[in-house]
């Protein structure tokens, strides 16, 4: 499937631009509030600091922490209504438009058990949310996918509890045309490094040993584990290969891959925004719209790229 | 306390470098043994497929003769790898052009029997070409830390042989495309 961008053009000056400048407004005044907020904040904590800390400077980096959290509840607290509304009259409109099939939750999630089940991340976590549920069928492959925040308590040096990012991001599960037998992981390539630090995090996830494949190209941007180096050439194929990188390229942020329990699972760590309104841009931009459309794209086209739909195996 | 020293580093080196070019060897052993189980499922599967094309194709009589000649000769103990890929890159292209051919028989396309042969074949071809390519990784592998100074002074010594690449044959590299047939 891939999105005709010129009929959606039609829909966006006929059906969504009236709504867009409605909610324009909207996001003029949460804006407004926002900027009011993080002013006040801001004399607060200047105020705070002159008072109690002019002598001795304790606490700065706190109190300086406290505002930029008060800062950002502040304006999430005021988007809401207005993220709501985005969502209902736009974002929705538009996913039914490209495919009337697929299903859209504002609220919904990936289910935490999929993320456990890819195996790719650190499974001792603490907070776990998500939102903007996408759910369907392309051809004959079920595809779902929703963005995640998973994120797990640690303490510093100092014992302050702190939340730590486990994966923010949009996260994909697909199913497998072809049959396996053994888990394999495809990493991006940058976490390596840190590996040795948060190896003990995958506890059992990455038994595999590492695999060389034999495209330079994917090698320079991915790390793949299996213990089966012949099954990582029959599910890694040369085309998808080069479609990951493709995907890769065009995600431009770090892209991870699992295929268990005959599935596909992909994670794109984008930070989780990529079907949210904006607020510093302006709504009615038509290049804000192009990149809705360019991720929605990007995502629902994998199962045709990777040829998820062809079914020539003994898989049924 | 100082020769000691100096005795035990190089020796421990010798003992890690030749330690990975053991496990380097026995990876391409290794795979080459699942290229082998894959080749035995593929011309387990050939008398099968012979006997259900034989009596509605007229034009192929050559290509199932081919087929069945060549499994016989493949399935012969004895081969070396060489002549056991040798023989199973002869075989890959009757094998497919009677794949091909299957789709000018509207009656074999409609066999139930068939299409689930023809995608059990379509699954083992593709393992095959996974399985030769992780071959040739692991053989590039082991033949840099062969060829590498100083674990090639090593491989002198404890006679570790070169292994040659295979050739992955334009056949094998792209899926013949029975998606048209599967369709139908």
């Amino acid at each position: 499937m891939s999105i005709k961008a010129s009929g959606l053009l039609d829909f966006y000056y006929s059906e969504l631009y009236p709504k867009l400048q409605e909610l324009e407004v909207e996001r003029k005044r949460v804006l407004k509030k926002v900027v009011a907020a993080s002013v006040v904040i801001g004399i607060t904590a200047l105020a705070l600091l002159l008072i109690f800390f002019s002598s001795s400077g304790d606490g700065a980096i706190e109190i300086s922490i406290a505002a930029f959290a008060a800062t950002a509840f502040a304006a999430n607290w005021f988007m809401t209504g207005y993220r709501r509304e985005f969502k209902k009259r736009i974002f929705k409109e538009l996913v039914a438009k490209i495919d009337p099939s697929l299903l859209y939750n504002p609220a919904g999630t990936i289910p935490r058990t999929l993320f456990t089940m890819s195996g790719l991340f650190d499974t001792d976590i603490d907070y776990y949310e998500g939102n903007d549920l996408i759910k369907g069928k392309i051809g004959a492959t079920p595809i779902e996918f929703s963005d995640l925040k998973v994120e797990k308590e640690v303490r510093d040096s100092k014992g302050r509890k702190h939340r730590s990012t486990v994966f923010a991001g949009t996260f994909i599960v697909t199913e497998f045309h072809k049959r396996f037998h053994k888990p394999l992981l495809v990493y991006p390539d940058v976490a390596e490094k840190y590996f040795g630090l948060v190896g003990s995090w995958f506890q059992g996830a990455v038994s595999g040993k590492l695999v060389r494949m034999d495209s330079p190209a994917f090698e320079r941007e991915f790390k793949v584990y299996s213990e089966d180096p012949v099954e990582a050439h029959y599910l890694l194929t040369p085309v998808i290969m080069e479609k990951l990188v493709a995907l890769r390229k065009k995600a431009d942020t770090p892209v991870y891959l699992s295929f268990r329990f005959d599935r596909l699972f992909i994670a794109i760590e984008n930070g989780g925004n990529w079907f949210e309104p904006t607020l510093f841009k302006s709504l009615l931009s038509i290049d804000v719209f192009k990149s809705y459309i360019e991720n929605l794209n990007l995502i629902l086209s994998i199962v045709e790229e990777l040829n998820l739909n062809r079914r020539i195996w003994s898989k049924e | 306390m100082e020769l000691l020293v100096a005795i035990a580093i190089p020796a421990l080196a010798v003992v890690l470098i030749y330690n990975t070019l053991i496990s380097r060897r026995n990876q391409c052993d290794n795979i080459f043994a699942t290229i082998d189980a894959l080749l035995k499922k593929r011309y387990n599967l050939i008398p099968n497929l012979v006997t259900l094309l034989k009596e509605s194709m007229n034009y192929e009589r050559g290509l199932l003769e081919k087929v069945t000649e060549l499994r016989a000769k493949a399935m012969r103990p004895g081969l070396t790898p060489e002549e056991k890929i040798a023989v199973a890159d002869e075989l890959a292209k009757p094998l497919h052009g009677l794949m091909v051919a299957v789709e000018n028989y509207p009656d074999l396309k409609a066999n139930e029997n068939i299409v689930q042969l023809m995608r059990s074949l379509n699954e083992i071809e593709e393992q095959i070409a996974a399985a030769r390519r992780a071959y040739n990784q692991a053989v590039t592998d082991y033949n840099n830390v062969r060829e590498m100074f100083p674990s090639s002074l090593i491989a002198g010594w404890f006679r570790f042989e070169s292994r040659p690449l295979f050739e992955i044959p334009e056949t094998e590299r792209k899926n013949i495309d029975i998606k048209e047939l599967l369709n139908s």
